[in-house]
């Protein structure tokens, strides 16, 4: 029980920060195995801002700060697979 | 025409000028000078700021060293003080420095994008250039951090750091060592960016991760690395030549200072800063697009809710598309990259703690000292942001152009490439264009007509120009005096830090700040004049003050300072003091000239005052002859008790803490402990306390009061179980942690390890019980105890000796040696608020006296014999007199009504008295009842009152049932009246009955209220009473048998930072006094011939709690020299900074000289 409690609040406290992680891994794993999928990546992090902006419109500014994170996530990553390509393609 | 196109630079810049210029002639064309905030008026008095500030020891208020740094504002302050040579108004001088800064910030950018896009087509370039250039100028941060903080220090750095990337990349690319000096040498031009250690950090940060991209993806050959070391080697090594002059005081001062090592350093603050700020400004959907969460809140009324539109809202985003959305294009220019992930990184930093890996930002922060100077990591990683906004952004916008050229048409391409120039330079910053980036959010920069605009009255002018003409070198103090911030209620007014320093020549002790000693002093001025109005001119002379200036132009009820006509009232009392003159609203009064006080001369005698506020408090007690100086210093009795006619002491009064700690639940609310020493896997469990201690690096502190409360629960357990041999050793462990505890009992500055450190103090008394009984007697378990009790009294968390609260008032004391004393308890009228006017106490809780109070300010309570050391006086708390003519309510709310308010005045209210308030309620229906202690100067806003002191009753929602409740009130010491405030709100279930759907209606209170119900409660036992017996002192005075005679002192002041003293006759030793704030760096020294001796740092205390005095032995007539030390490493500094710029501009010279030479030779 005092374990199971324990568990509880390690999700209830690093829930969101768990998620971020697990999503990073598996966003970066994706565009390592489908890389022509990496201009949908962007437009979608792009995309999220247009929701970001809804969600402060209706006042919900801590629903656009999530979307936001995960659009940065989306970003950073797209930015370091375009930068390996350019890399590869003699473009840096 | 072939001229210009031949010049298309020329054209470029006067376009950028024009451009600029137009906007300066915005913000300044009313005529005023703009001023706010922690910048003060810089532009108002440049020859007094240099004589404050030009120097490595400040004149202004007490005097301080500022840890050096705003010595980097000398070039600065020369520069204006030449073109006020030429008699350029202030706000010319003003609106310049911004259109330099601007534009040299506009250009750079333009450069550097030029350069970064030299292999596209010259109009792509041009156009793109001044893209980039636009937006740096024209984006939120610059509105925010750059024009609204007016904080010249970001202003500066904001244009020095793309000027220098642009050297930058100019040096590495062409591999020119020429650049290694112009990197530097334009800081010196730029020096004030450096007023924080960050700004230093991130300036050759930006340079260096510049130098490392290029060295890694451009020009990766050893040659080239080579390069790139000696050119940053080169470049600092000048850039500290260069600025020699402030960076050497500065090491010094730093490293000295007991403030920087003691006062200022807690790491745990830092954390608790940087956690606040990363929830509040971190939030990543405002990162992205520039903006300050927090400040487009504060500023929703002035601006009318700009930013809060929808439409503005959705434009706001459209920055950070073309940033990002630029990743989608396919050939990338030159350097894009390095700007995407700084761009990137930035937004990392900016967010601080907050997520997503926020942890990686606190584990650097707390393992990284230096990192602390960013624990506002939105302000100082935000200043640079838009600099690596710039390229992807502009290169976004035109590829975007290109695009919509290319599938639609032209003229559609540049009717998007005009509407979007619009909305990002225009629409998303409209405040830089209408001036609303000089506004604020509280009076009188709320209005949109004043703003941050300054006028000072003329009669400052001729104040000043009066004062200037009053003999002698003195102070002066202001009343009304505060805290740092003030409100001027002139017609162009002016909120921010006190100016008393800025507009007048002389130095004025005129507001509270964190420079050491100051508070002490000013928190005690007004108290003194208005309860004992005799006393204040008394209090003059050690502050070397001559005059006092009553100011009746400020917002002081807004400022929550006195009301200037209550202590007008009082000047009236004052002994040797008369008003002298007036200028408008301000008046001035002069002490007795006989009386005044040079800033050095020779003390024989004085008294020692001991108190943990100034002497200032012992002042109605003391004995006070001229020249006498107040001993204050309790290290240094020893070097002073000879000379001493008088010792007050005064008391520290116990206040227990309002804290909130069980005595039958202390174990089971310290934190579980499930494995015990001993148990298998209980090394597993130190093995994460050590891995989270590692974790929070040196903000570690919570995690040892946890391990401390969990050692001691686990002795507890141990020993329950007779395990007593793994207990001893647990105990030690724990007493280890006390002990480290006690080390930095400054980081307790949360109330929950204060009752962690109670609930150990009740099970620690559980475990001695356990090993009493079990005849387990161990020497380990009474050190434990005793340390805790060390730790306990040091916190004030018990006191000295035991003593049942709930009866007496308990004080302690140090008495500095064996003798008798003379007992005294202020005693301002008892009648109206106790039932007795006797006065019973104890002295260490063993002898007993009585005394009847007497009608004077004192009361003698008798002369006992105190040995040296500390001591407890435990006065017992009379029977009260409830100060309430109520004692009962029953408080309602009707159906459909709005909130009820019960007012009940506090009779013979005193704002300097504590008081008790309790009362017992029974909430019948509705919402609880509400308790609140308002005085009649809190603010108003709304016609409502912004209370602090709202009281929260512990309720837990059964109905019907009594409930007891009781607090102490501290009122604020500026009020007249008093009252006790309840209010019954009425439930509302507009929510509950309206449904999802409608529920957004409850927000229109007219809809809202119909759905009011009834709320009712009982109140009884009210009762308000004064908790404050007084003050209490130790008094002794004493024959003085080696009379010391005062020597001839004249001096000379060679610059604020030095003194030639001459000594003349001196038949015996004797105290010389300085009159400025103490500082261990200030150096006395006997001068023979060419030949410094120092006398010594033990000889060297402080005096009049806040100044300076050295026992001087010598005898006969000779000559001292009196430094603050760090000014010899100035001049050493400023004749290695002008030597390092003559250098460099003659090489310079040389190497234009030489190009032009050759190039002659070769034409001809």
């Amino acid at each position: 029980m005092h374990y199971l409690l324990l568990l509880q609040y390690y999700i209830a406290q690093y829930g969101w920060n768990i998620f971020e992680f697990v999503f990073t891994i598996i966003v970066f794993i994706f565009l390592l195995k489908a890389r022509k999928f990496i201009q949908l990546v962007v437009k979608l992090a792009l995309g999220i801002f247009i929701l970001c902006a809804f969600s402060i419109i209706i006042n919900n500014e801590i629903v656009a700060g999530y979307l936001a994170e995960i659009a940065f996530l989306l970003l950073a990553i797209t930015s370091i697979f375009y930068f390996i390509e350019d890399r590869k393609h003699g473009n840096v | 025409m072939r001229y210009l196109k031949k010049n298309r630079i020329l054209i470029h810049f006067l376009i950028s000028f024009l451009l600029i210029l137009s906007l300066v002639f915005i913000w300044f064309h009313s005529g005023y000078v703009l001023g706010t905030g922690e910048s003060g008026l810089f532009f108002y008095s440049i020859n007094n700021l240099l004589e404050q500030f030009g120097q490595t020891w400040f004149t202004a208020t007490i005097g301080f060293s500022g840890n050096g740094t705003p010595l980097i504002d000398i070039p600065f302050f020369l520069f204006i003080q030449y073109f006020r040579y030429f008699n350029i108004p202030y706000v010319f001088l003003q609106a310049a420095m911004y259109l330099i800064l601007e534009l040299v910030g506009f250009m750079s950018v333009y450069a550097i994008t030029g350069r970064l896009f030299s292999d596209q087509n010259s109009k792509k370039k041009t156009i793109i250039s001044f893209l980039a250039a636009g937006f740096y100028i024209f984006n939120q941060i610059n509105l925010v951090l750059i024009l609204n903080r007016l904080q010249y220090p970001f202003i500066f750095f904001y244009s020095l750091l793309p000027l220098s990337l642009y050297f930058c990349v100019i040096a590495l690319e062409k591999k020119k060592f020429a650049f290694c000096f112009l990197v530097p040498l334009f800081t010196f031009f730029f020096a004030t960016s450096f007023a924080e250690i960050s700004s230093v950090i991130l300036f050759w940060l930006v340079l260096f991760l510049f130098g490392v991209f290029w060295y890694l993806f451009y020009a990766r050959t050893w040659e080239n690395f080579l390069f790139l070391i000696k050119f940053f080697f080169f470049s600092i090594i000048i850039w500290v030549f260069i600025n020699a002059w402030w960076i050497l005081p500065l090491f010094q001062t730093v490293f000295n200072s007991p403030y920087v090592t003691h006062v200022s350093y807690n790491t745990n603050g830092d954390l608790g800063i940087l956690t606040s700020l990363s929830s509040s400004l971190g939030n990543l959907a405002f990162v992205f697009r520039l903006m300050h969460h927090d400040f487009y809140q504060w500023m929703k009324v002035p601006w009318n809710g700009y930013y809060q539109n929808p439409i503005i809202i959705l434009l706001s985003f459209l920055p950070p598309i073309f940033v990002f959305g630029s990743l989608l294009i396919k050939k990338k220019p030159n350097y894009y990259y390095f700007f995407i992930f700084l761009s990137l990184l930035s937004i990392f930093a900016i967010k601080g703690i907050a997520g997503p890996f926020g942890e990686v930002f606190n584990f650097l922060f707390t393992h990284i000292r230096f990192l602390e100077s960013f624990r506002n990591p939105f302000e100082k990683f935000g200043i640079v942001l838009p600099l690596f906004y710039t390229i992807p952004f502009a290169y976004g916008v035109y590829s975007f152009y290109e695009y919509i050229k290319r599938k639609f048409s032209q003229v559609k391409a540049n009717i998007s490439f005009i509407l979007i120039i619009v909305i990002c330079f225009g629409f998303i910053v409209l405040p830089i264009w209408n001036g609303w980036a000089f506004t604020g959010s509280t009076p009188p920069s709320n209005n949109l007509k004043v703003g941050f605009k300054v006028n000072v009255p003329a009669y400052y002018k001729e104040a000043n120009d009066w004062l200037n003409s009053q003999p002698g070198d003195f102070r002066v103090i202001a009343l009304p005096i505060g805290e740092e911030d003030i409100t001027y209620v002139w017609p162009y007014g002016y909120s921010g830090i006190e100016l008393s320093n800025d507009l007048f020549d002389h130095s004025f002790i005129s507001y509270c700040t964190t420079i050491q000693y100051l508070c002490g002093i000013t928190h005690e001025l007004e108290p003194l004049l208005l309860k004992n109005p005799v006393y204040f001119g008394e209090a003059l002379y050690p502050l070397q003050a001559n005059y006092v200036m009553l100011r009746k132009d400020t917002n002081y009820q807004y400022d929550q300072m006195q009301n200037p006509m209550d202590l007008e009232k009082k000047f009236d009392s004052v002994k040797s003091m008369m008003k002298v003159k007036s200028f408008g609203p301000l008046t001035f009064y002069k002490i007795n000239q006989s009386t005044t006080t040079k800033k050095i001369f020779a003390a024989t005698q004085g008294i020692t005052a001991l108190s943990s506020h100034s002497f200032l408090t012992s002042l109605p007690l003391a004995d006070y002859k001229k020249n006498d100086i107040y001993f204050t210093d309790p290290n240094s009795f020893s070097k002073t008790e000879n000379q001493t006619h008088q010792i007050i002491l005064q008391a520290n009064e116990y206040l227990p803490p309002q804290l909130t700690v069980s005595k039958e639940n202390a174990i089971a609310e310290l934190p579980y402990v499930h494995v015990l020493p001993g148990q298998a896997i209980y090394p597993l469990t130190r093995a994460r306390e050590s891995f989270m201690d590692f974790l929070a690096g040196s903000s570690n502190f919570p995690n040892k009061i946890e391990e401390s409360d969990k050692r001691i629960v686990e002795v507890y357990k141990l020993l329950t179980l007779g395990k007593t041999v793994y207990a001893d050793k647990t105990m030690q462990e724990y007493n280890s942690l006390l002990l480290y505890i006690y080390q930095n009992r400054s980081e307790i500055t949360v109330d929950k390890y204060k009752e962690d450190l109670l609930r150990q103090n009740i099970v620690m008394s559980d475990i001695l019980n356990i090993t009493k009984s079990g005849k387990n007697s161990n020497s380990v378990y009474v050190s434990t105890n005793y340390n805790l009790n060390k730790l306990l009294i040091a916190l004030s968390l018990k006191p000295l000796l035991p003593v049942n609260l709930a009866k007496y008032h308990s004080y302690s004391i140090a008495v500095p040696e064996n003798g008798k004393y003379a007992l005294s308890i202020t005693t301002q009228d008892y009648s109206p608020f106790y039932k007795t006017t006797n006065i019973d106490g104890k002295i260490d809780t063993t002898t007993s006296f009585s005394v009847n109070k007497s009608n004077q300010s004192f009361t003698d309570l008798g002369t006992f014999y105190f040995t040296k050391g500390d001591h407890q006086v435990d006065i017992q708390i009379p029977e009260s007199t409830n100060l309430l003519s109520k004692n009962t309510l029953k408080v309602s709310t009707g159906k459909g009504m709005s909130d009820t308010v019960y007012k009940l005045k506090v009779n013979n209210y005193n704002p300097y008295d504590r008081y008790n308030l309790s009362f017992d309620y029974k909430i019948e229906s509705g919402n609880p009842v509400q308790a609140s202690f308002v005085a009649d100067t809190d603010l108003l806003a709304d016609n409502k009152v912004i209370n602090d002191n709202l009281l929260s009753a512990n309720y837990t929602g059964y109905k019907n049932q009594w409930y007891h409740y009781e607090t102490q009130v501290t009122p604020s010491q500026i009020s007249h009246a008093g009252y006790v405030v309840f209010f019954e709100t009425p439930l509302n279930n507009c929510m509950k009955n309206s449904g999802i759907l409608a529920s957004n209606k409850c927000n229109d209170k007219n809809y809202s209220d119909k759905f009011n119900e009834s709320s009712s409660a009982e109140i009884k036992n009210i009762s308000f009473t004064r908790n404050d017996l007084g003050s209490i002192f130790l008094t002794q005075s004493r024959e003085i048998n080696d009379v010391l005679k005062e020597p001839k002192i004249s001096f000379i002041e060679n610059n604020p930072a030095r003194y030639f003293i001459n000594v003349q006759n001196a038949t015996t030793p004797f105290y010389l006094t300085f009159l400025e704030a103490y500082h261990p760096l200030w150096k006395l020294y006997y001068v023979d011939q060419d030949n410094k001796i120092a006398v010594g740092d033990t000889k060297h205390f402080l005096v009049n709690s806040y100044a300076n005095a050295w026992q001087v032995d010598r005898l006969g007539s000779y000559t001292m020299l009196l430094e603050f030390s760090p000014q010899n490493l100035f001049e050493l500094g400023t004749k290695i900074t002008i030597s390092t710029l003559v250098t460099l501009l003659l090489i310079l010279l040389v190497y234009i000289l030489r190009k032009r030479f050759w190039r002659i030779i070769r034409k001809n």
